[in-house]
Parts: structure tokens; C-alpha cells; sequence
């Protein structure tokens, strides 16, 4: 297998290979920790690269491989993590100014559960302040630059782990998500990113956003892969037996008021065709009724506000001047709901819940567009300070945040290209506690497309 | 609410409370924040209006 070939392998052939000896996992991580190297330095994606810890753990697979001791569905597989997630003896920096950065001792769980699985552990990826913003342009770390058009903002906030997995420098790589971070990156780079089930993924050890809405997931190149990494991070192996049950007898629907509208014209034509791949794969469709929709995200944004506002306000009144305007705006504004305010919003959120699980009683997943729109400039659309930050944020989550406010499990795939060659995703979105089902919708539309084996030219 | 009318009252409601509070505002970071305060209130108050005078404030997730 060729190095750029082995660049972009999955996460199931790498481990495959390394268990059966084809390859070393130090071979493997060598060939990340080169590419890394080499092409890193123009998108930015990692703020941080261990290789002494990489090599070290590729030769504890690579003896236990050789010992017969069992390995794990990742053995060998280069992983990256956003840099929100500790990782002991290395710094998290959330992104932010050095005065919050903190060395932990100890791993968060989801790493000693990806390390338990044989994982190997690259580095830590760039990200925007604090995880709040979607453009990854961070006056700490600089921005983030998409794989597809370094001119372009990768989404956020996990940019660099979406970055790092649509560049080949990872099969697979943890984001967090509190509005779309996971998905949103995903999306506009040409990359699998699920959102489990709100609470199926510890968070202990990451550093917080908003307890109410923050998830952890993978992005990789597959929903395949997506799902071995989450059978892992949620200790759940079973979902892995419902991967291959393909689409017949699923019923979807595509809830067209306020998911469907002010579309891209691109995103909606390549979101059409994968509405009607998934229909004439075997999917029926179904109408459903979710007349509050568009109410999700206005319960979202003021949870989050109040949430991040109640995690920061220590360092807000210490070192106001250490945050980036955009974020300490969004900050700040949180400072100032009332707790009756916070109340509603909870309250309103339980409501939204039960309304959302009845239009999910008659079918088993909703199809919706990522994002309204593939990746904006870098300079242009997001070059004018906090308002355009802002402005972003709400235009780019618009499709997203509902699911966190919900907590229902969410998958984007890659479903086209813009006229500009840019990524288009696509939404699957499932019943809590129904990530199988989801991650088997997404995994049965690449086995009738390739547009998640398409690769930018770096 | 009208819009100025609005950030009147947005802008008096944060004067208020950064100084019942001790916060340290400059006048380009209270500025800077009114609007984004002001478009908080005004989905506080959209969410208001649905129907959740029975609901509890917190809802646990529990697998099938």
C-alpha cells in the first residue's frame, strides 16, 4: 500500500492490517507524523504534535500484536484529539490564551477508553476559543484552514479535527459538540461526524461549554469508521452488528419547513439527490409533524449563553482582555440573563423534547441539511470582527443546534460538491439511545455513493 | 419592542447590573454586548409564549 493510500485508509483497515501484521502501527503512525510534517504548517490543524507519545504507544501495540495479547478494534489507528480534551503530561489549551491553559495528570475517559481499543494518540487539534464559534479563527492559534481551499474556514469549533481527518493526516479524530462543532467541520470538509445521543459519551475531562448541550464524537472518513470509534467511546459493541442492515423498512422523513429553507442552492440540490439515493436504496418516506422546530435553537442559544457565561465569569472579571472579541461578546452577553430567563429556556427545552419524540413515533430518522451553506471565506464573509463571528454562528448552526438541544443522535455525511468544488453534508438524525440506527442509514448510503472518498489536494 | 426603544432599555438593564454586580465594563465592551443582550430577550420572550407553564425544567435522558 502505497504512503498516501495508507494516508487515507480507515480506521477498520488500519486496525485490520496492524492486526494481522501487513503493516506496524509504528510504520503507520511514522506515516502520519511525516505527512503531519509535511503539510501541515499551511492548514493548521494541529496546535499540538507528540510524537514521542505516538511512537511509544505504536510499540506497545506492535509487541502486543507480536504476543498474541488482544488488541482492540483501533490498534495502530492514528487518532487526534481536540485540544478541549485532556490528555495527561500534555497541555489542554481550549484554544484560548496561555493564563487558562492546564496540564492534567490524568486522561480524560473517552482517551483511556480510545487508548484501551489500541489507539494511537497524534496530537491535539486546533479549535475555536473555548469551542464557541464556528469559523476556527483564533487570535491565540490563528485560524484553521479548510483542506479543500485554504482560503476558507474549515467549520467549527472542532476545525482542526475535521481538518486533520478530510487532509489525511488521521483516519479518525474526537470533537465536541454544543450546537453542530462536530458536525458543522464535518460537513464542510468532506467528512463523516456523529453526535451520539446526549450523555452515551462521557465528558469528564473536557473542558465544559455548556453541561446541558455539550457532546463528544468522532469524525472520520466513514460512518463505518465513525461507529467503531464510537462502539468504543461508549462501550456500546453492539451497534456495530446493526451497521449492514441496510435501508430496507427504514422509514425517514424530510421535515421541509424551516430544515429545508434558506438553502444554498447547491446544498439543496445535493441534499434532493440523497433524500432520493436513500429512498430508491430501500427507505420509505414518511411526513412527520414538528411544528416548534424553529423554537430549538432559540432555547439552545440561551442555554449556552447562560451556561458558558456561569463556567467563564471568574476569568471574565479576572482577565477580560485575554479572550478574542467575538468570544468574549458571546461571553459576556450571558452575564446578563435573569435565572428565570435560564428557567424558560429549560422548561421550553422539555417541551421541544416531547414534541420532537412524537414526530419521531411514525419514522425512524429525520434528513436534513448540515449547514445552509458550504465553507465561507476566511477573509470576506468572516474578516469583520465579532459581529460577522456572530453572525456566522447563527447562520451556520441554524440546522444543527436543535439536535443538541434535543440530545437526539445526529450523523453528517458527505452527500456532493458545490459548483466551487466545495464539501456538501447531509444530516441523519435518530431517536435517543437509536445511534445504530443512524450510523446504519449513513453507512448504507456509502455503499451507494463515494462522495466520502473524495479527497482535496493538499 | 421597538428597536431603540429596546436598546434603551437593553442598555439601561446591563448599565444596572454591572455595577450591582462589580463588573468591569468598558464603554466599547457595553457596546459591543447591548445587542446581543437585546437579541437574548427577544428569544427568552419567544420561548415564553409556548406552552410550558407544566413543564419541569429538566428532562433525563434514559435508554430504551
Amino acid at each position: 500500500m502505497s504512503k498516501h493510500a495508507q494516508s487515507y485508509a480507515t480506521v477498520q483497515e488500519i486496525a485490520a492490517r496492524v492486526t494481522s501484521r501487513a503493516v506496524s502501527a509504528v510504520d503507520v503512525t511514522e506515516t502520519a507524523l511525516e505527512r503531519i510534517a509535511q503539510h501541515d504548517q499551511r492548514l493548521n490543524s494541529f496546535i499540538r504534535v507528540v510524537p514521542d507519545g505516538a511512537l511509544e504507544a505504536a510499540r506497545d501495540v506492535d509487541d502486543a500484536v507480536r504476543a498474541g495479547r488482544p488488541v482492540g478494534p483501533l490498534a495502530g489507528v492514528p487518532v487526534a484529539l481536540k485540544d478541549l480534551i485532556d490528555l495527561a503530561g500534555v497541555p489542554t489549551t481550549a484554544g484560548a490564551h496561555r493564563l487558562f491553559h492546564h496540564t492534567p495528570t490524568t486522561d480524560a475517559s473517552v482517551v483511556t477508553r480510545l487508548r484501551s481499543a489500541g489507539a494511537v494518540i497524534v496530537g491535539k487539534t486546533g479549535l475555536h476559543e473555548f469551542a464557541y464559534g464556528v469559523t476556527n479563527i483564533n487570535p491565540h492559534t490563528g485560524p484553521v484552514r479548510n483542506p479543500w481551499d485554504l482560503e476558507r474556514i474549515p467549520g467549527g469549533s472542532s476545525g482542526g479535527s475535521g481538518a486533520a481527518v478530510a487532509a489525511g493526516f488521521v483516519a479518525a479524530a474526537l470533537g465536541t459538540d454544543t450546537g453542530g462543532s462536530i458536525r458543522i467541520p464535518a460537513g464542510l470538509c468532506g467528512v463523516t461526524g456523529f453526535k451520539p445521543t446526549f450523555g452515551r459519551v462521557p465528558v469528564d475531562g473536557v473542558v465544559p461549554l455548556s453541561w446541558t448541550l455539550d457532546h463528544v464524537g468522532p469524525l472520520a472518513r466513514t460512518a463505518a469508521d465513525a461507529a467503531v470509534v464510537f462502539s468504543v467511546l461508549a462501550q456500546v459493541p453492539e451497534v456495530l452488528a446493526e451497521l449492514s442492515r441496510g435501508l430496507t423498512g427504514v422509514r425517514l422523513s424530510v421535515p421541509e419547513e424551516f430544515f429545508w429553507e434558506e438553502l444554498d442552492r447547491d446544498v439543496m440540490s445535493c441534499c434532493q439527490d440523497a433524500v432520493r439515493v436513500l429512498t430508491s436504496g430501500g427507505a420509505v418516506r414518511r411526513s412527520t409533524a414538528f411544528p416548534h422546530a424553529s423554537e430549538c435553537g432559540a432555547a439552545a442559544a440561551v442555554i449556552l449563553a447562560a451556561e458558558a457565561a456561569a463556567y467563564h465569569e471568574r476569568h471574565l472579571r479576572e482577565h477580560p482582555d485575554a479572550f478574542g472579541d467575538d468570544v468574549r461578546v458571546r461571553l459576556d452577553r450571558g452575564l446578563f440573563l435573569s435565572a428565570a430567563d435560564y428557567l424558560a429556556a429549560q422548561r421550553a427545552r422539555a417541551y421541544l423534547i416531547r414534541e420532537a419524540t412524537r414526530a419521531l413515533e411514525g419514522v425512524d430518522i429525520l434528513v436534513v441539511p448540515t449547514t445552509p451553506a458550504p465553507a465561507a471565506r476566511i477573509e470576506g464573509d468572516t474578516s469583520h470582527g465579532a459581529r460577522a463571528s456572530l453572525a456566522l454562528s447563527v447562520r451556520y448552526t441554524r440546522f444543527t443546534n436543535p439536535f443538541n438541544l434535543l440530545g437526539f443522535p445526529a450523523l453528517s455525511i458527505p452527500c456532493g460538491l458545490s459548483r466551487d468544488g466545495l464539501p456538501i453534508g447531509l444530516q441523519i438524525v435518530g431517536r435517543p439511545f437509536d445511534d445504530a440506527t443512524v450510523l446504519r442509514v449513513g453507512h448504507a448510503y456509502q455503499q451507494l455513493t463515494d462522495w466520502h472518498r473524495r479527497q482535496p489536494s493538499i | 419592542m421597538g428597536d431603540d426603544h429596546g436598546a434603551a432599555r437593553v442598555l439601561e438593564m446591563v448599565e444596572s447590573v454591572t455595577r450591582m454586580r462589580g463588573y468591569q465594563f468598558s464603554p466599547q465592551r457595553l457596546a459591543a454586548v447591548v445587542p446581543e443582550v437585546q437579541r437574548l430577550q427577544e428569544l427568552v420572550a419567544r420561548l415564553r409564549a409556548l406552552p410550558i407553564d407544566g413543564e419541569f425544567p429538566a428532562v433525563r435522558f434514559v435508554s430504551r
